[in-house]
């Protein structure tokens, strides 16, 4: 009961942060079917992804539920003992597809939201230091910020996960580490131009002290651009994510995520057993897409200068 | 004749507050070699006035009143492609951010030579020859080499004069000047209003200056109208009304005004703030901050009514004051 | 025994230097002609303020009178010279104690848009730095606030509101409350008036003069605007790209200007008279800071110049109380 509670609150605080957002703005951000669609399409699936154990028919890890007799059904067949009907069918271990895709949405939203948030973190302390102290500190950091962007994401996170192993935190890691510099980048050209305005200035002036005018007035005047960068660089870590646990250096297989879900059932698609692969490709498909859009309609609301 | 007739003028912005009467019945009239003072603070309109005039306005904002003859012809019945024709041509139009006429990856050549071009066929020596008698006209030194230059090699006053060159190019009938010299300084204003000044002498080009400040306005202006709230509350020759203003609000903008001798004195201030144009208060706008207004002015909008001297005002209780410069 | 001025400033120096980046100085190196720039914002300038008065620092851009203001204000760090405030050098350290020395001079900024953090309530805008130094308790921010709102005009109701719900006008006047928040003696401000309505303007005007009133203040005004100097200053100083040229009792300057500059700028300033002003500009552009001419910065523009303009620097000289840099009451320009 906790636990449902704990992930309903979850739930209710991500659409309060997003109502709060949209403050105002939601003419703006309504504007088509489109808007419609993605938003619900993505609340769809996010109350999917948190309430997995509840919707899912099966609990595809749970090895006592697991009949290997059942492997490689196609969608609509039912089980051997006829209890229950596999609607997306079933891989070659007999797990539900559909439970599958339920959990490994789980799996993959998860990793790719922490991931972000790590680095979004990391990436505005960077980035707003760098802006503050100016000079050779700045030169400094910012060249390592060069340097992390001119590789490739995906061959750093693959050279990391080579290093690091297996296992969803070493995960995370390697997505944090790539990602933290673009973030910090962005901040860093918020907050110079922020600190050149005069309520800095003026901060200063008031006697207070660097850490006060640097945590409590510039900091929160350069996290609005980053939330909506944020959004849509939650869909791009999906995808990279993704790319890793295909390739088969991305998360466990005790917990795999949709891209590992898709490497799985990729040998079986040439002998036309499509359903192991499509299914949770499709819904890969359908996660990034909703966040891009809902990230470009936030874009275009938000950005003060579109305002009518 | 006139070479320009503003009728009952009316611009609305349809936005998410309401309807905003940015202009709201505006009437003059200007011949060839007159200069209009047209004088307002923020969100009196006047921009706004300058912009229908040339049908640059952009969505929400659309002219659904009046009527706006250039040499007797109407605007509104022009089609777009004609009304190109006469912007930059005919009509020319002065920006208060030089950075807005000017592209910044375009050379001065480049952008004046297209200006010329776009309306007359002629070569590019031509055009060039032209361009470069412009700028010599609005006092840039060596045109010839200057025309090479990118705009961010000019000061910000040299930018402001390649403006208006750019403007002088075809040798148009009347200039729209919005707020060209605001973001100058004193030094640099007073050279291109000197230059204004001959131009509009010689070439007997109409001019609308528009601005907030009136004492530039004095200097330069033979006929000023003082804009509120989308509405011409007084106008006529500039002389008569800044030494005898009528109404309330030119009076204490005129005593607004510091450096006449208050030394020591409060300023006379208007009390209240600008009016919320999407909330316009029925009557006349100017009542809510009036010293003089009654129930009559809170409840009817005055018309507008002509007095001597071609003067014109828009008040029901017009006072007498002492003269207040 | 004459009383020490508030404020003094003896040979104050801004230096701006754009430095040669790695690969700038790589290409010197290889003979590319590469220098530094080296901009003189501000070049040896001494001035007093007495307690109580207000000076006007007028001047038109660049000529350096925005970078004193900050420089007084502690934001900019002067090259060189010094700058005492009632007797002691302020420092530029940014501990603690220096900080608090500081709150005796604060600043009113130019735009009332940039300089209210838009994620701020006004009640915090104004009353953080009190609350901060101690000067009052946490549970006392909300009265004292609605103080300073009631002494700026304004409705105290709108302690809960956010700067983009206000107009220019009230912001400003939101900027007036929070300097005036920590107890000021000094004011600097830096073209406050400048970016508002005639109307409006008239209405700040009269609150800085009611202020000084209430408060005992005292001013360093800045603008460009001579109008408003004009009506609020007892003294002006007249800057030209970076220097004093001319310093006098407000009526006395306005009457009978001795520098050539102050009087060309005298003269072009649209007057509201009636009848037509025939604008009779100064010769020449004024001169890049980056490369200012040599002796006297105005000889290039100035109808009066002579040899000696060209080659030596003029030294701002007083004749009862009215300060001149200008060869021409000095000597001659030959």
């Amino acid at each position: 009961m906790m636990d449902v509670g704990l992930r309903l609150l979850v739930l209710v605080f991500g659409v309060a942060w997003f109502a709060r957002l949209l403050r105002g703005q939601g003419h703006a951000y309504f504007t088509g079917i489109s808007a419609y669609l993605s938003t619900g399409v993505l609340l769809i699936l996010l109350v999917l992804a948190i309430f997995a154990p509840e919707f899912s028919p099966q609990n595809p890890y749970d090895l006592a539920q697991l009949s290997i007799m059942d492997g490689r059904l196609a969608p609509g067949a039912a089980s051997m003992d006829g209890a229950f009907t596999y609607h997306l069918g079933t891989d070659d271990q007999g797990r539900d597809i559909l439970s599958g895709i339920l959990y490994g949405l789980r799996v993959s939203l998860t990793v790719s939201l922490v991931a972000t948030l790590v680095a979004m973190a990391i990436g505005v302390v960077v980035g707003m230091y760098a802006a503050w102290a100016g000079g050779k500190t700045e030169v400094v950091l910012m060249r390592l910020v060069d340097l992390q962007l001119s590789f490739p994401s995906i061959l750093v996170a693959l050279m990391l996960m080579a290093a690091f192993g297996r296992g969803l935190d070493k995960v995370i890691l390697a997505l944090v580490i790539v990602q933290w510099a673009y973030y910090a980048r962005t901040v860093r050209g918020t907050a110079l131009s922020e600190t050149g305005k005069d309520y800095i200035a003026a901060a200063k002036c008031l006697g207070l002290s660097d850490a006060r005018i640097l945590f409590k007035h510039l900091l929160p005047n350069c996290i609005p651009p980053l939330l909506v960068i944020s959004t849509i660089q939650v869909a791009n870590t999906i995808v990279l994510e993704s790319s890793l646990s295909f390739l088969g250096v991305g998360v466990p297989i005790t917990n795999p995520s949709l891209g590992l879900l898709i490497s799985n059932g990729y040998g079986y698609m040439l002998s036309g057993q499509y359903w192991m692969s499509m299914f949770p490709g499709l819904a890969l498909l359908a996660i990034v897409a909703a966040i891009n859009l809902v990230g470009d309609r936030l874009r275009d609301a938000l950005n003060p200068r579109l305002r009518r | 004749m006139n070479v320009l007739e503003v009728k009952q003028l009316q611009t609305h912005f349809m936005t998410r507050q309401g309807v905003v009467k940015a202009v709201d019945g505006v009437d003059f009239a200007l011949e060839a070699g007159r200069v209009l003072g047209l004088v307002g603070e923020s969100g009196s309109g006047k921009s706004v006035t300058g912009f229908s005039i040339l049908r640059l306005l952009d969505a929400p904002g659309q002219v659904v009143g009046g009527q706006v003859l250039f040499q007797g012809q109407d605007l509104a019945e022009l089609s777009e492609r004609e009304m190109r024709g006469i912007r930059g041509n005919r009509i020319a139009m002065i920006f208060q951010d030089p950075l807005m006429t000017l592209n910044p990856v375009l050379r001065i050549d480049t952008q004046m030579v297209e200006a010329v071009q776009a309306h007359h066929r002629v070569s590019r020596q031509a055009a060039l020859a032209r361009s470069a008698e412009a700028l010599t006209k609005v006092g840039i030194p060596s045109a010839h080499e200057r025309l090479s230059a990118y705009p961010h090699q000019f000061s910000g006053g040299m930018r402001q004069r390649v403006a208006i060159a750019i403007a002088l190019l075809n040798e148009p009938d009347l200039i729209i000047a919005d707020e060209p010299t605001t973001a100058l300084d004193v030094t640099i204003q007073s050279q291109i209003l000197s230059e204004v000044q001959a131009l509009a002498r010689d070439t007997g080009t109409a001019l609308i200056w528009i601005t907030h400040d009136l004492a530039v306005v004095s200097g330069m202006a033979d006929d000023i109208a003082v804009m509120y709230a989308g509405r011409i509350v007084e106008s006529g020759p500039t002389a008569e009304v800044l030494r005898a203003p009528r109404h309330p609000y030119t009076q204490g903008l005129l005593g607004s005004i510091p450096g006449h001798g208050q030394r020591g004195q409060a300023l006379q201030q208007i009390p209240g703030m600008a009016p919320n144009m999407a909330q316009l208060p029925p009557g006349c706008a100017f009542a809510p901050r009036c010293a003089h207004a009654d129930a009559k002015c809170r409840v009817q909008a005055p018309a507008p009514e002509a007095g001597r001297d071609g003067r014109v005002f828009r008040c029901h209780h017009p006072r007498e004051v002492a003269a207040c410069l | 025994m004459p009383v020490k001025p508030l404020l003094e400033l003896s040979k104050v120096t801004k230096r701006f230097v754009r430095r040669l980046d790695a690969i700038e100085k790589l290409a010197s190196w290889m003979g590319a002609r590469v220098s530094e720039q080296v901009v003189q914002a501000v070049d040896q300038v001494s001035l007093t303020v007495d307690r109580g008065e207000v000076v006007g620092l007028v001047g038109e851009s660049g000529c350096g009178k925005s970078t004193l203001g900050r420089m007084v204000a502690g934001l900019i760090e002067p090259t060189d010279g010094t700058i005492r405030y009632d007797g002691q050098a302020l420092s530029q350290a940014r501990d603690a104690q220096s900080r608090r020395d500081r709150l005796r001079l604060q600043m009113v900024f130019q735009d009332p848009m940039s300089s209210l953090n838009p994620r701020m309530k006004v009640q915090d805008l104004i009353g953080e730095s009190a609350v901060y130094h101690g000067l009052i308790r946490k549970q006392d921010q909300r009265d004292h606030v609605a103080a300073l709102l009631k002494q700026v005009a304004l409705d105290p109701d709108y302690a809960n509101r956010y700067p983009h719900q206000f107009s220019g006008g009230q912001r400003q006047r939101i900027c007036i409350a929070r300097a005036l928040a920590v107890q000021p003696e000094f004011l600097i401000c830096d073209e406050s008036v400048a970016a508002l309505d005639v109307s409006i303007q008239a209405q700040i005007i009269n609150l800085f003069q009611q202020l000084r009133q209430d408060l005992n203040l005292t001013y360093l005004f800045i603008s460009h605007d001579l109008g408003v100097i004009q009506h609020v200053a007892d003294r002006v100083v007249v800057m030209y790209l970076g220097r004093v040229v001319e310093s006098a009792p407000t009526t006395l300057l306005f009457d009978a200007p001795q520098h050539p500059y102050t009087r060309a700028l005298l003269d072009q300033v649209p007057k509201l008279g009636s009848g037509h002003q025939s604008f009779v500009p100064i010769q020449g552009e004024i001169a890049s800071a980056l490369n200012p001419p040599s002796g006297c910065h105005f000889h290039t523009r100035c109808p009066h110049a002579g040899p000696r303009c060209r080659a030596q620097v003029p030294e701002l000289t007083s004749n009862q109380g009215h300060w001149v840099a200008c060869h021409l009451h000095q000597g001659g320009t030959a």
